[in-house]
């Protein structure tokens, strides 16, 4: 039969063992066994508590990820008044920049290519951005603070933010609609 | 015999050693409370953070705010035991949103030998006649509201010479650099608003922050309808107010503080205008739409950081704010100064780790290493990453939008300053 303690059916039953301990023993055993349990419940309700909410959420909002800063503007192109723009996005979680815009009256902004960017962690993904003036009439050329209306959506959220590239960003604006427009062009 | 006793023998044994674990577990949590509760048997030095806000008078919700934010950092450090042998202490000055009483307030926290930093003000002319006080003792101020551009970053950084007068002087809010040009190209472009009438109320904050505004909405091609200076002690501007109507500008732009903003917004729409009115950090607080009431919905305001319900690193705060139970709201600047008291409280790890496990023994020393060290100070707080440039400004810049929607102020539109 090998070893008795495998076999199960010839076990003491629960009740038989509990008899077989004195009263004092039973006392002890019982309040041990509900101090325990009770404080395996606090630790487990304490653990759950703290987890919580990192568990809830574990992706932040786009705007609290995600980087996006002014690299360059280039193919400045005054016949078609045309330039682009080159961005650099950054993220601590996966993000997809969905739409560039700047909302001047006389200007158009599109993904180019149009398709949304993907941007992963740790990985930096350039952005371009085509640009078009319409009108150079109320072309605002010395903004100081111009920004740029970027979409943005993560595994949290589709987040419609404002990013504003600076004093060199306002500062290349300016050259170009200045090259495009010339300085007393307003038509 | 034999296999019932080895048998009893073992469920003891379990029985035991999940006792014995459950107890090691009970007493491991009993000997973190006792610590956390302040009790450990090592000595402790006490060291006191300074704040200083309006804390009585027509600012007191914010002053109230700040001070509360104050001391629920410095309570959770002690309770966390964040700085190995040190306690800190709070010590709350009430400097009535005047630039006299800040400053008699700064000559009382220097002379005492305690304190290693300071939180606040609120007011951006409070915090200059603060600057110098502070500079001379080399002790540290980090303000969770001012946004005069001119505190970190000289008279002249409108021209381009950006200079740091004090290495003392910090700050967790962004500037009214970003603030009015952010309003102005947000409502031209995006609301398509493009008349203004532009009042402020000759402060240093008011007029600083209407000036950066006026002029990038000029730039921008808006026109200014009518301009004004108000008293921010009175409260009747029904002059101004049929003014503004007659102008039939698209929106008031008020730089200036809620007490006289919401009183002047409401005589504005009495006096016949549905013209919004629109301002900074300082109209963004529930006390503006307390008091005025219906008369305000719409108004709009821009105010320093993003939401904090968007932040998780807030939700905490705003959890432990409520069951702290103090009786008024943190505020607009509630976070920035949870923030501001617990960079003073990592400048002075910083020092207590560089120093062997202790403060220096000399106050002075101790100001002047806490002042450097706050130049690196960087962690995740209520607010986002918490850091300075090389101006004692704060490296995370961002700001929201709010409007007035059915009593409340309502997020619409967030954005993040990043020079590239």
């Amino acid at each position: 039969m090998g070893d008795v303690l495998s076999g199960g059916s010839d076990k003491p039953r629960l009740s038989e063992r509990w008899g077989g301990f004195s009263r004092g023993v039973r006392r002890l055993i019982v309040g041990l066994v509900c101090c325990a349990l009770l404080a395996g419940a606090a630790v487990w309700i304490l653990r759950a508590d703290r987890s919580a909410p990192a568990a809830r959420h574990k992706v932040p909002y786009p705007v609290h990820s995600t980087r996006i800063t002014f690299v360059r503007v280039f193919d400045i192109d005054a016949q078609k008044r045309s330039f682009r723009i080159e961005l650099r996005a950054v993220t601590k979680h996966l993000v997809l920049v969905r739409r560039v815009t700047q909302q001047y009256e006389a200007l158009t902004m599109e993904l180019s290519p149009p398709q949304a960017v993907t941007v992963r962690p740790g990985q930096a993904r350039r952005v371009r951005v085509t640009a078009r003036v319409t009108s150079c009439r109320d072309l605002p050329v010395r903004a100081r603070l111009p920004f740029l209306d970027v979409t943005l959506r993560n595994a949290r959220a589709s987040q419609d933010l404002s990013f504003i590239p600076g004093d060199r960003y306002a500062r290349a604006l300016t050259r170009v609609f200045r090259t495009v427009c010339g300085p007393v062009s307003r038509s | 015999m034999g296999k019932g006793l080895i048998v009893r023998h073992r469920s003891l044994l379990i029985l035991t050693t999940t006792v014995t674990v459950s107890a090691l577990t009970l007493s491991a949590c009993g000997s973190r409370d006792d610590k956390s509760g302040g009790g450990d048997s090592g000595e402790k030095t006490t060291v006191v953070i300074g704040v200083d806000a309006p804390l009585t008078g027509d600012l007191s919700a914010l002053g109230q705010g700040i001070k509360n934010s104050s001391d629920l950092a410095v309570k959770t450090a002690n309770k966390n035991n964040e700085v190995e042998g040190v306690t800190f202490k709070l010590e709350s000055l009430d400097d009535q949103a005047q630039a006299g009483t800040g400053q008699q307030n700064a000559t009382k926290l220097v002379g005492n030998d305690k304190v290693v930093g300071v939180v606040g003000p609120l007011n951006s002319h409070v915090g200059q006649s603060m600057q110098k006080v502070f500079g001379n003792a080399d002790l540290v101020q980090v303000s969770p509201a001012n946004t005069a551009p001119e505190l970190s970053q000289g008279p002249n950084w409108q021209k381009g010479d950006k200079k740091r007068l004090f290495d003392t002087y910090f700050r967790t809010s962004t500037t009214d650099a970003v603030q009015g040009p952010y309003a102005a190209q947000y409502l031209f472009n995006k609301r398509k608003l493009k008349k203004a009438y532009i009042i402020d109320d000759k402060k240093t904050y008011g007029a600083g922050l209407a000036g950066t505004f006026s002029d990038e909405f000029k730039k921008l091609g808006g026109k200014v309808v009518g301009t004004d200076h108000i008293n921010p002690d009175d409260r009747d501007f029904s002059a101004v107010g049929t003014k503004v109507a007659k102008s039939k500008a698209d929106f008031v732009y008020y730089g200036g503080e809620y007490p006289a903003g919401a009183p002047l917004s409401a005589q504005i729409t009495k006096a016949g205008s549905k013209a919004p009115v629109v301002g900074g950090d300082a109209l963004y607080s529930e006390e503006y739409i307390k008091l005025g009431k219906k008369n305000v919905e719409g108004d709009l305001a821009t105010s320093v950081g993003a939401p904090l319900e968007t932040l998780d690193t807030a939700k905490t705060f705003m959890e432990n704010y409520k069951s702290a139970g103090y009786k008024l709201p943190y505020e607009a600047y509630g976070g920035y100064s949870y923030d501001s008291t617990w960079a003073i409280i990592q400048a002075v790890k910083a020092v207590v780790e560089k120093n062997d496990g202790k403060l220096p023994d000399n106050i002075d020393d101790t100001r002047k290493q806490v002042t450097e060290a706050m130049q690196d100070v960087k962690f995740k707080g209520v607010t986002g990453d918490v850091a300075f440039d090389e101006y004692g400004d704060t490296t995370n810049k961002q700001l929201s939008v709010y409007e007035v929607k059915g009593g409340k102020h309502k997020p619409v539109q967030t954005g993040t300053f990043e020079e590239g």
